[in-house]
């Protein structure tokens, strides 16, 4: 389930951003990928929002700004109820 | 960070987020919301949202909501008003525009936009991003007095501005002689019947105004509610707008809203020391178009303006600006709107949309 998430997200970097999928770190964020503006953030959580067919609130637009807070994000709302 | 609705002690807050824009040469100030604001409510929803971290405001954007028609159907949309944000002067704060747009469009899906200094704008940019649709609003312009514009140039400080009216100055390709020409060919061309018509000046609009949008508003295909009380509420006495009712031999025709900026008002856009007027807004059936806006346009010719512009979306109010030997220029004036307005509107061209600078802010050079 895990690796799911994190290739999914990657794959979504990939397309609005262009980066490389594999070479992406949960570390990584607007500072370290190029062209992850604050423009195309909005753009990023909104695909991740299409592709995983959640919906982040305002205050998740501002706070997920690194790629491994968007992958613990989704693995939280992906893990099944027990 | 939080989003949420202004609170009366937010006040405080919003004074120092102020003082901290100010101190980074921001001169855009968040206006807190008063008991003034909910003056009109009962036709126009003011609601300002503010960002917080802390105990701190962080950035703010307002909430306007009223009536539209969309093929003559009546539809609740929203302007997203006055964002600023703390990202202006600090980039820590990059996420904030985004999540009070997306707070705002959680309370009013069908949201839009208006001017923003154009498509480059970083708002623009950032409604771009966030799959908002976007269009010029066409900008027109006649030069009543082409050599003061000249001269006047020289202190024109806006660069974006000075640019704007180089290049129209540019588009009469035959220069000052070829300007006249061509304004004078297009009002013989487009010929005008303005015999018994008459433009007087009212304080406010009232149950003509009423009969005039009964008359003109399932004309067009998309406008808002241009109805007495929406447009006293949109331009209070306070005001600085001149309201022109138009009629022809005592029948009301359509009426206008237009401003003056004399030279040396600094609150009226970058013009330097030109004497400018603003067809702002403007409403008629379609077939009295052309006979208010040359009424509009007479008025400010005898007001001793330079040169006379309006912004409109709307190919009836445009092809009435140019029969008034206006020509077109480019446009710094940007409409956006979001999915679910975009969706709204689908089927309809934006040439059908009466959009002017009476919506959204209200007339305002700038």
């Amino acid at each position: 389930m895990k690796n799911d998430v994190k290739a999914r997200l990657a794959g979504v970097f990939a397309d609005v951003l262009g980066c490389d999928p594999a070479t992406l770190r949960d570390s990584d964020s607007n500072k370290t990928v190029a062209g992850w503006d604050s423009v195309n953030h909005m753009q990023l959580l909104l695909a991740v929002e299409d592709t995983f067919g959640i919906q982040f609130t305002p205050e998740e637009f501002a706070a997920l700004t690194t790629f491994g807070a968007l992958r613990q994000r989704l693995e939280t709302s992906a893990r099944p109820e027990s | 960070m939080k989003v949420r609705r202004y609170e009366r002690p937010d006040e405080v807050g919003i004074a120092r987020f102020n003082e901290r824009l100010r101190a980074g040469g921001v001169a855009w100030p968040v206006y807190a919301e008063g008991p003034h604001d909910r003056i009109h409510e009962d036709v126009l929803t003011k609601r300002l949202f503010v960002a917080e971290t802390g105990d701190a405001v962080r950035g703010a954007v307002w909430l306007h909501e009223h009536e539209f028609r969309v093929g003559g159907q009546s539809h609740r949309a929203g302007w997203a008003k006055y964002p600023v944000s703390e990202s202006l002067v600090d980039g820590a704060f990059a996420g904030v525009p985004g999540a009070l747009v997306i707070r705002l469009i959680r309370e009013q899906p069908r949201l839009m936009a208006l001017g923003m200094g154009g498509h480059d704008g970083a708002f623009a940019r950032l409604l771009r991003g966030m799959r908002w649709t976007g269009a010029s609003v066409p900008n027109y312009v006649r030069l009543v007095h082409p050599m003061r514009v000249l001269r006047g140039l020289s202190y024109i400080r806006s660069s974006p501005v000075r640019r704007a009216f180089l290049d129209t100055l540019a588009f009469s390709g035959a220069g000052w002689a070829g300007w006249r020409l061509y304004e004078g060919g297009r009002r013989v061309a487009a010929h005008v019947n303005m015999r018994g018509v008459e433009a007087r000046t009212v304080d406010q609009f009232d149950d003509w105004a009423d009969a005039l949008w009964e008359r003109a508003h399932s004309r067009y295909g998309f406008v808002a509610r241009r109805d007495a009380r929406m447009l006293n509420a949109m331009m209070p006495a306070s005001m600085p707008v001149i309201r022109l009712r138009v009629s022809r031999y005592g029948k009301d025709v359509g009426w206008a809203v237009v401003r003056r900026r004399d030279p040396g008002e600094t609150s009226a856009g970058g013009f330097g020391r030109l004497r400018v007027g603003l067809i702002a807004d403007a409403l008629a059936p379609p077939e009295d178009a052309r006979v208010v806006i040359r009424a509009a346009d007479r008025f400010l010719h005898d007001s001793d303006v330079d040169l006379i512009f309006s912004n409109q979306m709307h190919r009836v109010w445009g092809d009435a600006l140019l029969a008034s030997g206006y020509i077109e220029a480019p446009s710094q004036f940007a409409f956006y709107r979001s999915p679910k307005m975009t969706e709204l509107l689908a089927s309809l061209d934006v040439r059908d949309f009466h959009v002017n600078r009476g919506d959204c802010d209200g007339p305002m050079f700038a």
